[in-house]
């Protein structure tokens, strides 16, 4: 998807090119176990377990707060390059 | 050959956690909220529902699940079947985490799990010190009753790293039970009730902190006493203001709170490059004396605390907090590292 054809409502972020510089200098590691403190699990692989075992009014929620985009921060819909459109 | 897996990041504030209770049948060693019989001190009923309701609120169904922790939930069910009830009306997926003591058989704990409305995951405790208390029969009935009432259950083993045998034997019998990829391991913080054994843990140190980004700080979780955590972990034991105290519920929304977490540079820090990145800025700060001459090998969350439990580094951190440059940093990371727009969109021009 090109990065200038924005959906109308859509917010476009851009990280400046000082900074994807400076980012694509840098190694950033993940843990591929989540660290465990023992008092509160949670991970992706678990928020995609905990959505799959829930009901199905808790499954239809989900649904309907992911089809609004235009409350939802965080959720992107583009990811390339130095753009990034947020899902809005 | 089978390619990786990617690791995917943790997702903010997708989860948020209630602690219900201080009291549990056990007193483990290793317990960093000091936890026991003679624990009393639990959440309202009426904060619970209030707090869950703002939870499901909060941007109109961003939490997806809610996670009830303690102490044991399940040492009073009244008040665990009513806090789930109403996450159920909600619509929050609920995960517990519990040390299993109530799963006496299969059946009764079948029974207990069919007596709530339906939760979506256990996260089931065991290691070394629970098992003083809590035999691992009964966390094997836990796992199975799970199992047959279509609960996912986890088991979280905590050790003193790769060098503790008990740990390893741990292991080994939870994998007879249940698969490797419902396990999650983690090593035993030296805070808390565990400060008094620390001398007796296991670990393995390095003289440079871990260089892991910290999955925990994803996750806020309400206390009792109304008081929100970026995590739970060591840095519930400082009494004092640390970045990753995020608010009391008493003196503000819940609303408020999280969306200043949103903006909370330094905990994005954490979540984006872990408490090395803040360490190796100190030292270039010139705050070399008040680091650590060495740090528990792998323990991201040791890491952390050892840092944060220091008066003048919390000081700095709140420098920092303030600091236009490193927030805008912080921003564009979050953005570049973990698709993630909240800063940018909260705190807007700002940081632009």
């Amino acid at each position: 998807m090109a990065t200038d054809a924005v959906p109308k409502g859509v917010k476009k972020f851009t990280v400046p090119a000082e900074f994807v510089r400076a980012f694509q200098g840098e190694v950033r590691f993940v843990p591929r176990d989540p660290h465990n403190n023992g008092y509160m699990n949670f991970d992706y692989n678990m928020l995609i377990g905990a959505l799959r075992n829930a009901d199905p009014a808790a499954r239809e929620r989900l649904a309907a707060a992911l089809g609004s985009l235009e409350t939802q921060w965080n959720l992107v819909l583009v990811s390339k390059s130095e753009t990034i459109v947020s899902g809005d | 050959m089978e390619a990786p897996q990617r690791v995917k990041d943790t997702p903010f504030l997708r989860n948020v956690g209630l602690l219900l209770t201080y009291h549990c049948q056990a007193s483990c060693a290793h317990c960093v909220i000091r936890a026991g019989p003679n624990r009393h001190e639990q959440m309202s009923l009426e904060d619970a529902r209030t707090w869950i309701h703002e939870i499901a609120s909060y941007r109109d169904g961003y939490v997806c699940v809610l996670s009830l922790t303690g102490g044991e939930p399940f040492s009073d069910l009244d008040l665990l079947r009513a806090v789930v009830e109403s996450a159920s009306e909600s619509a929050l997926c609920v995960s517990i985490t519990t040390n299993a003591s109530w799963a006496t058989s299969r059946e009764a704990a079948v029974n207990i799990l069919l007596s709530l409305p339906r939760i979506s995951s256990l996260a089931i405790s065991t290691d070394v010190h629970h098992q003083k208390f809590v035999p691992f029969q009964v966390v094997q009935n836990a796992i199975l009753a799970a199992r047959e009432c279509g609960v996912a259950a986890y088991v979280s083993i905590v050790g003193d790293g790769d060098n503790d045998l008990a740990f390893q034997r741990i292991k080994c019998d939870v994998l007879k039970v249940t698969p490797a990829e419902n396990i999650r391991e983690g090593i035993t913080f030296p805070v808390g009730r565990a400060s008094l054994i620390q001398a007796r843990l296991q670990y393995t140190f390095s003289e440079t902190p871990p260089n892991e980004a910290c999955q925990a700080a994803s996750s806020p979780c309400i206390f009792p006493d109304g008081r929100v955590y970026g995590c739970i972990g060591p840095l519930i034991d400082l009494q004092d203001q640390h970045p990753l105290l995020l608010g009391n519920l008493h003196e503000s929304s819940l609303c408020d709170v999280l969306d200043s977490a949103e903006t909370n540079a330094v905990l994005h820090a954490l979540r984006i490059w872990g408490p090395h990145k803040l360490i190796t800025m100190l030292r270039e700060a010139g705050f070399g004396a008040h680091l650590p001459a060495r740090y528990v090998e792998g323990s991201v969350c040791g890491a952390c605390f050892s840092v944060m439990s220091d008066p003048a580094v919390r000081e700095w951190l709140g420098e920092l907090e303030k600091d236009a440059a490193f927030r805008r940093r912080v921003a564009y990371a979050r953005l570049y590292y973990l698709n993630e727009t909240g800063m940018l969109e909260v705190a807007g021009q700002e940081v632009m």
